[in-house]
């Protein structure tokens, strides 16, 4: 239990400064952690790992509006277009091969990663 | 026109969220950096804050179909919320350019992580 707990807090730092530090939520990283390390299924990972990115991600941000870093009306545009994508997502994921799209997917985030080193 | 894009970048960012379940920063943050010219620093900011609801609402989404292990979430919780802070703090410290380098690092090795399919080895600890 304390173990738990103690490796919790771990799981949860260093999620937290990559979050604050970058601005990325961390699923990527957080699902296989929880699932790996603090035997989640993967059916609830998902949603844990959600559960978790909320508090991360409002306390980054919190910090970043205080600092000046903010732009409602861009926020507001990408949160409309996110939510109805996230829909439309959920919907498609069905009719969509997984694997082939977590490859392109995870090929494409390279390319950009690349990009945004050399540019 | 600036709204136009960041509805596109974001529908593009959800599309993938709601289909792979990551990712929206993935999009999001070298979207606003590369299209669009946005500061580095404002440009993670605005990240986490449609991180902030979006992923208030997938996990109200999950939690009504009992997805959600509450417990686990408390116990990161603390720790995570508190080196979210510091880590925001070090990052206002920093260049954008220092900033835009590491966050494409990050991006590659999530990237990477994707493609060797570290997430389905968790799946098989599972069963």
């Amino acid at each position: 239990m304390t173990r738990q707990i103690l490796i919790s807090s771990l799981i949860g730092a260093a999620a937290g400064m990559l979050a604050g530090l970058t601005g990325v939520g961390g699923g990527v990283f957080l699902v296989p952690l929880l699932v790996g390390v603090l035997a989640v299924t993967q059916h609830q990972a998902h949603g844990t790992s959600l559960a978790v990115i909320f508090p991360i991600a409002l306390a980054g941000a919190i910090t970043y509006v205080i600092r000046g870093h903010i732009d409602w009306v861009l926020a507001l545009g990408l949160a409309l277009g996110g939510l109805v994508g996230v829909v439309l997502g959920v919907r498609l994921m069905t009719r969509v091969p997984e694997r082939q799209l977590r490859w392109i997917f995870g090929a494409f985030s390279v390319f950009v990663g690349i990009c945004m080193i050399i540019a | 026109m600036i709204i136009a894009t960041g509805i596109g970048i974001g529908l593009l960012a959800g599309l993938l969220a709601g289909m792979l379940g990551v990712g929206g920063a993935v999009i999001l943050i070298p979207g606003m950096v590369l299209l669009m010219g946005v500061e580095q620093h404002l440009a993670q900011g605005v990240s986490l804050a449609v991180i902030t609801l979006t992923a208030l609402v997938g996990a109200i989404a999950h939690y009504r179909r009992q997805n959600v292990r509450l417990r686990v979430a408390l116990w990161i919780a603390p720790a995570a919320v508190a080196f979210s802070i510091l880590g925001a703090m070090v990052a206002d410290k920093l260049d954008a350019s220092l900033l835009r380098q590491i966050v494409g690092s990050v991006i590659i090795v999530a990237g990477l992580f994707m493609l060797t399919r570290g997430w389905r080895a968790g799946k098989r600890l599972e069963s």
